[in-house]
């Protein structure tokens, strides 16, 4: 977002309107694209990108132009999508448990590069709820299993497990695309 | 954290794919700016609170005026009334005033007759009664009605000495005011209050909490009890244009306070209060049905633009012991006006000639407005609502 200047960013957190409309033009379509990962469907996504816009706006002025503005941005996206989560109880009430196997994901990981990734958020959107927000939030935002844990009030333990069972569930619905080889 | 993700040193192949292909694929979900401002509930902030002040001060002044200035008036026609009434008195020959008003208020009575036919002098030295400009009925006895009695004359001759002696062989001048007078008034008005579900004002509350608390908390649901709205409270400033007889044009300057609260208790006690502030033009007709004295009626109905100034929210975090853990306060986005009707029935309390108070129940219909933040009139846009004040005639 090297486009979004300094100067931009200021007046957005200071309520210009034309500043706050470039903001929401430049981060609408990658900002979607975040809270479909977590949201059930394309109409859940839409209201949850409404709300994260509008916490957005009310936030800006806590960015302290350290790092980027589009991962703080991102930050508050995943927030917004985890209220609601929780809003929804969906997140503790299916939590998974029992021993982890090691598993060699190498071939999964090549199927996940072959798939178009339309598909394949599709595919990470149809996970069960618990898997796919800690899948998310490891996998592709990056977080650990520690701050897992204290984001979503479980512990390390079951974030581990229920990452493990996500990305097993995930390979089943590669293999049943034909994406990856039915063992 | 930074534009790309931080891997951590537990991550496989598959986590590294994934994060590839998805991490920062855009989706295209339709949305656009004009869509979102129109849905958002509100978009510049005001930061600027001292107006506030200067306005609250304004208004006080404007109300000390005007009901300072109504009460001397008041005062001012008392000391008037009871010194014609006491130089009636004297006369002898002034009607009931009860009966003045009525005759007055009967088109195409005597009275009203004379009223259009002269102008309103009427000369207490003459026997002759003020109720009685021809002598088609006369409202006294009279030499030419009756003899008189020792103490008529003896009257008489008093009055016409006195005249004499005051040098006033003009006609005493007595002025009745006008009906169809400018009014200014001042007011207060009491709106409904009530409760709204949780679900509405929910995202408001959870937000601010979440906000108030940090991340640390983030993981609870901050579901509220009902959002609490207390009366919103109204005060003004109108004038009053008479446009012909019994109706009049009303408009003026309002400003209302809006408060609405909500709390939830997990552990400890997390309470959410906001305030919104209105400035705003009502215009409306009113229809004088009864004309009496000291209490007439009235059907009122009419518009008002309200333009939302600025909004405030207050978050706080208590410990069950009452202590206070963590709160934030600031300013809410607002914008944009609301647009409202109303209807009610008023009742007129003369206290003078020039002086009334009032009271105006009625019901007041606010248009759906989603870039005001969410409060009563937003959630029930149909609400009642009681006006009280003071009009003076100029």
């Amino acid at each position: 977002m090297s486009f979004l200047t300094p100067n931009t960013i200021r007046r957005c957190a200071a309520g210009h309107t034309e500043a706050q409309r470039e903001v929401y033009e430049a981060l609408q379509r990658v900002m979607f694209g975040v809270v479909l990962r977590y949201a059930g469907s394309r109409e859940e996504a839409r209201d949850w990108l409404h709300d994260g816009f509008i916490r957005l706006f009310d936030r800006m002025g806590g960015y302290r132009f350290e790092g980027s503005f589009e991962g703080w941005a991102r930050r508050v996206f995943v927030s917004t999508a985890l209220d609601h989560l929780r809003q929804k109880r969906l997140i503790w009430s299916d939590l998974d448990s029992g021993p982890i196997e090691a598993v060699d994901w190498s071939v999964a990981a090549d199927g996940i590069d072959r798939i178009d990734a339309d598909r394949l958020i599709e595919l990470i959107g149809a996970l069960p709820p618990p898997q796919r927000t800690v899948l998310n939030l490891f996998s592709i935002e990056g977080y650990a299993h520690e701050e897992v844990a204290e984001e979503l009030g479980i512990s390390v333990e079951n974030s581990r497990i229920t990452l493990h069972r996500a990305k097993q569930t995930l390979e089943q619905r590669l293999k049943k695309e034909g994406i990856l080889p039915s063992r | 954290m930074s534009n790309q993700p931080k891997y951590n040193p537990t991550t496989d192949d598959l986590d590294r794919a994934l994060a590839r292909r998805v991490a920062d694929h855009k989706a295209d979900g339709g949305a656009d700016w004009a869509a979102f401002s129109v849905r958002r509930t509100s978009v510049p902030i005001v930061k600027s609170r001292r107006w506030m002040g200067a306005a609250a001060a304004a208004m006080v002044l404007l109300l000390g005026l005007v009901g300072g200035g109504g009460y001397l008036l008041g005062w001012y026609d008392q000391v008037e009334e009871q010194a014609l009434a006491l130089t009636e008195t004297k006369l002898h020959i002034a009607p009931p005033q009860e009966d003045l008003i009525e005759a007055e208020a009967k088109p195409g009575s005597l009275l009203a007759q004379a009223r259009v036919s002269r102008p309103p002098i009427v000369d207490f030295s003459m026997p002759v009664s003020v109720a009685t400009p021809t002598n088609e009925v006369p409202a006294t006895p009279t030499a030419d009605s009756s003899p008189e009695t020792p103490e008529q004359v003896q009257t008489r001759t008093t009055r016409s000495a006195n005249a004499t002696a005051y040098g006033s062989q003009e006609p005493t001048p007595i002025r009745r005011r006008s009906k169809n007078r400018l009014q200014i008034g001042a007011y207060a008005a009491l709106g409904s209050s009530g409760s709204t579900p949780n679900k509405s004002p929910q995202p408001q509350f959870a937000a601010a909490m979440e906000y108030t608390v940090g991340k640390y908390q983030g993981n609870m649901a901050f579901t509220p009890e009902d959002m609490k709205h207390d009366f919103p409270v109204t005060v003004g400033v109108s004038l009053d244009i008479p446009l012909v007889p019994r109706l009049r044009l009303s408009t003026g300057l309002l400003y209302t306070y809006i408060h609405s609260s909500a709390s939830t208790s997990m552990g400890a006690e997390y309470r959410y209060d906001y305030q919104t502030h209105y400035l705003g033009l009502p215009v409306s007709l009113s229809y004088d049905f009864l004309v009496t004295r000291p209490v007439g009626l009235y059907v009122t109905g009419g518009t008002a633009i309200e333009l939302a100034l600025a909004s405030t929210e207050r978050s706080e975090v208590r410990a069950a012991t009452g202590s206070l853990i963590s709160e934030k306060s600031g300013p809410v986005d607002t914008r944009g006006v609301m647009a409202s009707f109303h209807l009610g029935v008023g009742v007129n309390v003369h206290l003078s000639p020039r002086v009334g108070l009032y009271a105006e129940p009625g019901i007041t219909s606010y248009l759906s407005n989603d870039t005001h933040p969410i409060n009563f009139r937003t959630a029930s846009p149909v609400q009642f609502s009681l006006r009280a004040g003071i009009r003076v005639k100029l």
